[in-house]
């Protein structure tokens, strides 16, 4: 009655293993660590569109604690940044800094959804404590929607149990002799 | 070893790489869809090929139809086709399938055959005029012809009076049985929200039957009819006419707010009681008249002497009750004034002054007169009379609106069920309407100081068993609410409640809760 390759049905038995898997597919940081006190490239990666439809803008909120972003611009998309407040006044490289861009927005593009690509921007990790994650919450934006890349675990959540985790990054300790 | 684990976690990976969890893509009928005719076959299509893992296709009222299932093409495409001919009504498919990498996803559509029914909008509190109607002209020929019934077993009626009362009682208690039956097809017309033309068919008869208001109905007109046939002329008072008033006052015990507020034991005889003093009463006030046109001036001063003399015993006993039925609706003094039904029922006080002084002045002054033998004393009686009876009449039909609009002790029907949730610093009010298994609509009320969200998302799942979730959309109304396209909420039990409230493109607020569908 029911014509369809049993693998599938193995498949779905082997769901809660293949769950972890899917976090593959979701909207993640190529480096998903990073000493405080450094440079950091966030290369934010987008494997598909929204729910088969393209992607044409990419906005993503700059983390505290990340100061001094300098998006990259990509052919063929408009790039845009809000600037704002800090939470605090940050030390970079001896002068005061106590504001910046907060978000970045890549907008009129068109990344089909059996297309892949990447968003880049670059910035200073202040001197956080190591341990500390922090959240570049993504938005992909498509013609009917959006897939909203927000999610922050709760205490005692793993990202993996979330259906849309915002892609993130550990502080690790900073190296001792830096520069 | 650990190599070998990371090399089958990195298969599973790559196979979860391939795409993401399959989602649907529409279905056929649409989710929501109000049909002409009945589909032959329902079609849902995914982001990919599925493997079909479970599924059920039900009516509203939980029954089950047997349906096959089939996929197509790749199998991204699952066709259903129910075993017989879908009737008139609403479905609900439920289906749990297993995407390319094994995630189960679950989810349901909704589709109804002809009208979704019984939905009023949430703001209407306004009665029907039909089914108000219905109402008064029931209960003012019960009222009135039961009160001609009583006049003819207690007051020493003449001859003459007692032909026409008798005659009056009939044509009111026979015109009790098609105002009921007129009440009964306009409680099925506003239950299920079709016009008349729809009495044709068997729907709002079947709604009317649910409420269960028939036994009522039917109670009081046996009574009427028992009461028509038994009361003779000059005739002593019979046990069948005593029987059938009570039956004809009884009824109005077994069904209603005023009648069914708890402790059951106290407010239906209470209200039983409060009818039969307005029998009395009002029922009286044609007989009284027609014995002073008709009777011999002495025979209608005993009429009168009695009855003034009966009054004076069952007028406050009558108010004492109805002070007592209206104080258990009344939850303060201040739903008085803020409530329709309050409103309601300070106007049926108004009358009823109106009417005590009409009955002070006959007592004090007129009846005197007329046993004095004081020849203005007729006319003026006679005037003030039908004063009264246009008083009682008014009377008669607020207390049918009192008896159809929703008294503030409970909740609006349009209202139905209230959630307030509550979440990092989001307070949220959700109307559920009319919070019963079956179409329901959702209203989201948000704090009006914050700028206006995004976005607000529903999810709802059943806590029995039955997890397919319900995710749906509501959009922004005029009054500043977000509210969802009707929403068949199948089956009764508790339900988990998250509202999804999008603040800014990057924060969403999750406020939960649950309701439950009685």
């Amino acid at each position: 009655m029911y014509p369809h390759p049993t693998i599938l049905k193995t498949l779905a038995v082997l769901g809660p293993l293949a769950v972890t898997s899917a976090a593959l597919a979701h909207v993640t940081l190529e480096t998903a660590e990073a000493p405080a006190n450094s440079s950091y490239k966030a290369v934010l990666r987008v494997p598909h569109g929204c729910d088969g439809q393209a992607t044409h803008t990419v906005r993503v909120q700059v983390p505290e604690g990340l100061i001094a972003v300098k998006p990259m611009p990509k052919p063929g998309w408009q790039l845009t940044t809000v600037k704002g407040p800090y939470a605090k006044t940050y030390d970079y490289f001896g002068s005061k800094l106590s504001e910046g861009v907060k978000e970045v927005v890549w907008s009129g593009g068109e990344l089909l959804d059996e297309h892949y690509d990447e968003f880049v921007l670059r910035g200073r990790l202040a001197d956080l404590p190591a341990g500390t994650v922090l959240y570049f919450k993504t938005v992909q934006e498509c013609a009917n929607g959006a897939e909203r890349w927000i999610e922050i675990p709760a205490e005692g959540q793993k990202a993996s149990d979330l259906k849309y985790p915002a892609p993130s990054l550990k502080v690790i300790e900073k190296k001792s002799a830096s520069h | 070893m650990p190599a070998l684990l990371l090399f089958l976690f990195s298969l599973l990976a790559a196979a979860g790489e391939a795409s993401a969890h399959a989602s649907l893509r529409g279905a056929t009928p649409p989710d929501g869809a109000m049909l002409e005719t009945a589909p032959a076959t329902i079609e849902l299509v995914f982001s990919e090929p599925v493997a079909l893992l479970a599924y059920s296709l039900a009516t509203a009222e939980g029954g089950t139809v047997a349906a096959r299932a089939e996929a197509t093409g790749d199998g991204s495409r699952l066709l259903f086709f129910p075993a017989e001919a879908l009737a008139r009504g609403s479905y609900l498919l439920r289906w749990r399938v297993a995407s390319l990498d094994g995630h189960p996803v679950a989810g349901r559509i909704a589709f109804s055959i002809g009208a979704i029914p019984a939905l009023a909008p949430a703001e209407s509190e306004a009665v029907p005029v039909p089914l108000l109607a219905a109402r008064a002209l029931h209960l003012a020929t019960t009222v009135l012809g039961g009160g001609a019934g009583i006049a003819l077993l207690l007051l020493p009626l003449g001859s003459a009076s007692r032909t026409r009362t008798v005659r009056l009682a009939r044509i009111l208690l026979l015109a009790a049985l098609p105002a009921a039956l007129f009440r009964f097809a306009a409680t099925g017309l506003e239950a299920t929200g079709l016009p008349a033309l729809a009495l044709a068919g068997p729907e709002p008869w079947s709604a009317a039957l649910a409420t269960g208001v028939h036994a009522a109905l039917a109670t009081t007109t046996a009574g009427c009819l028992l009461l028509a046939i038994s009361i003779g002329g000059g005739a002593p008072p019979t046990l069948p006419a005593l029987f059938g008033l009570l039956l004809a006052a009884g009824g109005f015990g077994l069904t209603g707010h005023t009648a069914t507020a708890a402790p059951v034991v106290v407010f239906a005889p209470a209200l039983v009681l409060h009818l039969l003093g307005a029998m009395f009463w009002l029922g009286a006030l044609v007989p009284l008249a027609l014995a002073l046109r008709h009777d011999p001036p002495a025979t209608a001063r005993a009429v009168f002497e009695q009855f003034s003399e009966r009054a004076l015993l069952v007028v406050p006993t009558l108010l004492a009750l109805g002070l007592l039925l209206a104080m258990r609706q009344l939850p303060d003094g201040g739903a008085l004034l803020a409530s329709p039904w309050g409103r309601l029922l300070l106007f049926k006080l108004a009358l009823l002054a109106g009417l005590l002084a009409v009955a002070a002045i006959n007592r004090l002054r007129l009846v005197p007169a007329l046993s004095a033998g004081d020849p203005g004393a007729r006319p003026a009686l006679s005037r003030l009379l039908a004063l009264d009876l246009a008083l009682a009449i008014g009377l008669l039909a607020v207390t049918a609106a009192l008896g159809a609009a929703p008294p503030p002790r409970l909740p609006h029907p349009g209202a139905g069920q209230e959630l307030r949730l509550a979440g990092a610093g989001l307070a949220a009010r959700v109307e559920i309407a009319p919070a019963r298994p079956g179409w329901n609509r959702l209203a989201i009320a948000l704090d009006p100081a914050r700028p206006p969200p995004l976005e607000v998302r529903l999810r709802l799942v059943p806590e029995n068993g039955a997890g397919e979730p319900l995710e749906a959309t509501a959009t922004a109304a005029d009054d500043g609410t977000y509210r969802t396209d009707p929403l068949l909420l199948v089956p009764a039990g508790t339900w988990q409640l998250a509202v999804g409230v999008l603040l800014d493109p990057f924060t969403r607020v999750e406020l939960s809760g649950r309701l439950s569908l009685p």
